[in-house]
């Protein structure tokens, strides 16, 4: 029985021995994990997406800086990168994909303004594509520094276009052009008595709205940011352009036929689509590359996106940006001018998932052919579309999150024929100004 | 007994009662330190935060109910009365709409328990195969179901497409399932009346009215026959609109009309063999079989012994089901709508409870999310609230 007693006892100390212990080890854990430290070393933390570029980049950084090391922290979506501000363990270094974002963290004074270091650590920010700027400034101050773009361009199958007796588009074709040739390029086969669609001759992402805004001229928001212009006629007139391309002419998918017609089954993207010959043409950027390459059977090639009366096309780049809360700021701003230097630019020009930004002839030469795909001869092709490109507008008056909810929304409706597309440009406009001046009188809603 | 030896007894009672308190406070500890820790303390900071704007960023400022005001509240324009959050109203509708499911599940998972209780070779296999779906990835069942509910390829469109062809090209055939689906359609709308002035009867009995009984059965008949005579004048109508909707089957999730029924339907299938049925099957079990003995030699039938002896028995577990359900069918929608729409089209499927997702850790504005969390909260809480006050009058505690 007194065994019995002390042997339960002896587990009861064991068992609280055991959680305590747990409970240090998880804590040293989490400590080391947020502040990791070698002797003689900074170590500092770059939030950004798994590209397997990552490696190679940081590889060649810390060859030449053998006293900082580098951790690529997968991921850098707004609210990995919140948490982590928030907890006090913040990336050294970190990724904002979009101005909105950049705007987001700087209006919010988390990001290092990096104008004063730009002599000191040589940041060639003058050496930049001009286009780039949203991505670079808020308020006139440096916040972040891009380190690759791309133009959207479209893509286009070229055997498709040979087995139609189609001409390959040239770069500065028109929508008119692009209509007619998707027109020839769509397909149908009869499935138990229905029409079903093999085959669509375009793709265009429902939500890159920017195209046919800008198509005839029109812009999303007034100079000043402070009204919303969708109701103008020329956004109209490429809205309703965009429409018909879909609803009157049927050569972009709607959302029900490209789930059916990608192999997945329910789900289709722009790139597997058009990897499976399923759409002719698909509009999207320079990223694309990296997966069309891999498939050795798909014969593609690139152009510039189809324009309106207005030569335009959106621009998608990545900024890195520095957190004033950093606590290795130097080895930050090392890396950071790192990212801009030739040879870091040149690993990416060979790796050509975007367009490097530093824009010197010796960049450009080796981003625009890369001897070990030697198929694409047309990388030229994206540089020069630099001229045209544009990064999506954003207003300093209304969450990008509701402009997103409200079009998104608006058009939802368009493309079910609930409404006209300048019923659903109207509604888009009356909703954001509404939005725009509740977050003038009231900016607690702005964040 | 001495009073020495009553002393020690006492000392050594108490001391054990001590031993089993300090015991019972150990157990509780965790669960206690973590719900103080994890709930307790951030309930209280996002009940503080309501009335604040945080935006994770800077320290919360202090704004009163503007959360609140510009959460619920209304204004005029142009004459008009406008929500200061439009979209908000919209999904309190939606979520509140996905909440048809809770009564229709609930009955299925009542007959899946019924036809489970039953004394058969293998049934624990049929239980196993009803409960599947429980185990199963959420996220997978509902990728699977987006796939079903495709509107090209999709498996229920195209059965839908191939029962149409082979019913239609026969019009016999197509008068006789146009009949089948009148008598289904007529007996579950009767039933729906009949359920509702259940509640007449039962507002009836508690004034004394002594007919009651006579009453509901006399309003039923007539609501019935009133139903099917109503969808026989419309007997050709329904055949045009089952041939349309068989032959030219719904874009389920892609449209703005289906897209919620499309997630009723989906979290009915869910809902029918899963907790809500095991809890269903463990009341069942606990009936005791006297009272079917009972209720036998009073001459009930199968129909009679489950309104007299079942239903009542079960109600408790009724009870429980529909009370977790609506608190459930409130604080839903977030899987179905990040998984499977988007939230979309047009907002169809939007939740409240992924707008205070999308609201919190896509816009990063937490006060205001708070206020929509505390919004769910009162609401869920009231109707809690009625529903115990209401359900408690009715339920059978043996």
């Amino acid at each position: 029985m007194e065994k019995n007693s002390n042997f339960k006892n002896v587990l009861r100390v064991a068992g609280i021995a055991a959680a305590v212990a747990a409970v240090v080890v998880m804590g040293i854990y989490l400590y080391a994990t947020a502040y990791p430290t070698v002797k003689g070393k900074t170590i500092i933390r770059w939030c950004v997406d798994p590209s397997p570029a990552r490696k190679e980049q940081i590889k060649l950084f810390e060859a030449e800086h053998p006293d900082i090391d580098v951790i690529n922290d997968p991921g850098a979506d707004g609210q990995r990168l919140l948490t982590q501000l928030a907890g006090d363990v913040p990336p050294d270094v970190m990724a904002l994909y979009e101005p909105q974002s950049i705007r987001l963290f700087a209006r919010n004074d988390v990001l290092e303004d990096l104008t004063p270091y730009v002599k000191e650590y040589g940041l060639p920010v003058d050496k930049l594509y001009p286009c780039l700027k949203p991505y670079i400034y808020y308020q006139g101050k440096i916040v972040g520094i891009p380190e690759n773009c791309g133009p959207f361009v479209l893509f286009y199958n070229k055997k498709l276009f040979r087995e139609a007796g189609i001409p390959y588009p040239k770069p500065n074709w028109t929508w008119d052009e692009c209509l007619a040739v998707a027109k020839k390029l769509t397909k149908y086969k009869i499935v138990d008595g229905r029409e079903v669609p093999i085959r669509k001759g375009l793709y265009v992402n429902n939500t890159d709205w920017w195209f046919f805004i800008w198509m005839y001229g029109g812009h999303m928001f007034s100079p000043d940011g402070k009204t919303c212009t969708m109701d103008s006629p020329e956004v109209k007139r490429g809205i309703r352009y965009w429409a018909d391309l879909r609803l009157k002419y049927h050569v972009l998918p709607t959302s029900s036929e490209a789930q059916s017609m990608a192999p997945t089954g329910a789900w289709g993207t722009d790139a597997l689509l058009f990897r499976e010959s399923m759409v002719a043409m698909t509009i999207s950027g320079r990223w694309l590359s990296i997966q069309y390459r891999e498939q050795k059977d798909l014969d593609w090639d690139v152009v510039s996106v189809p324009h309106g009366p207005n030569r335009i096309t959106l621009l998608a780049s990545k900024s890195y940006a520095i957190p004033k809360s950093c606590r290795n700021k130097k080895a930050a701003l090392t890396f950071i001018r790192h990212l801009l230097s030739k040879d870091n630019q040149m690993l990416l020009a060979n790796y050509g998932d975007g367009i490097p930004t530093l824009n010197t002839p010796e960049v450009q030469k080796a981003f625009s052919y890369n001897p070990e795909y030697p198929n694409e001869k047309n990388n030229q092709l994206h540089m020069n579309e630099m001229k045209y490109a544009h990064a999506p507008e954003f207003s300093p008056y209304i969450n990008s999150m509701d402009v997103g909810a409200v079009v998104g929304r608006e058009l939802d409706n368009m493309w079910l024929q609930a409404q006209t597309p300048d019923q659903a440009c109207d509604k888009i406009a009356k909703r954001i100004n509404a939005i725009i001046c509740r977050n003038i009188a009231n900016p607690n809603f702005l964040n | 007994m001495s009073k020495h030896k009553r002393q020690a007894k006492k000392t050594r009672d108490m001391s054990s009662r001590r031993r089993e308190t300090l015991a019972a406070l150990g157990f509780l500890a965790p669960n206690l330190l973590g719900f103080l820790l994890f709930t307790s303390v951030p309930v209280i900071v996002s009940l503080a935060m309501a009335f604040c704007h945080w935006n994770i960023f800077k320290p919360p400022t202090w704004v009163g109910f503007d959360n609140f005001t510009n959460l619920l509240g209304f204004h005029r324009e142009a004459g008009k009365l406008i929500a200061n959050d439009p979209f908000f109203w919209q999904y309190v509708y939606n979520t509140v709409f996905l909440m048809i499911g809770i009564p229709v599940g609930m009955a299925g998972s009542l007959i899946v328990a019924l036809l489970m209780n039953q004394k058969l070779k293998g049934i624990a296999v049929f239980r196993t195969i009803y409960f599947l779906p429980t185990v199963c990835s959420g996220v997978a069942l509902l990728i699977l179901w987006k796939y079903l509910f495709n509107a090209d390829i999709g498996l229920i469109n195209k059965s839908l497409r191939l029962a149409g062809e082979t019913i239609y090209s026969n019009k016999l055939l197509a008068i006789g399932f146009t009949i089948l689906c009148a008598v289904i359609i007529g007996a579950i709308v009767t039933a729906v009346i009949a359920m509702l002035l259940s509640l007449l009867r039962w507002i009836l009995d508690k004034l004394d009215y002594g007919g009651a009984d006579a009453l509901f059965k006399v309003l039923v008949v007539i609501a019935g026959a009133a139903i099917f005579i109503l969808i026989g004048a419309y007997g050709r109508s329904l055949y045009g609109a089952l041939n349309a909707f068989m032959m030219t089957p719904p874009k389920w999730l892609d449209t703005v009309q289906w897209a919620k029924p499309s997630l009723i339907i989906m979290g009915v299938w869910g809902g029918l063999g899963g907790f809500n049925m095991i809890l269903y099957l463990a009341a069942l079990q606990g009936v005791p079989s006297s009272y079917y003995e009972a209720a036998e030699i009073d001459g009930a039938g199968p129909w009679g012994k489950f309104w007299s002896v079942t239903w009542p028995m079960i109600s408790p577990t009724t009870f429980f089901v529909l009370i977790m359900s609506v608190i459930g069918g409130f604080q839903g929608g977030f899987m179905t709508a990040d998984v499977m729409t988007g939230g979309g089209p047009a907002g169809s499927t939007t939740t409240v409870e992924y707008y205070l997702y999308q609201t919190a850790f896509q816009k990063f504005n937490m006060g205001y999310a708070s206020a929509i969390a505390w919004f769910l909260f009162a609401v869920i809480f009231i109707l809690t609230l009625i529903t115990w006050k209401l359900g408690g009058r009715v339920v059978t505690y043996d």
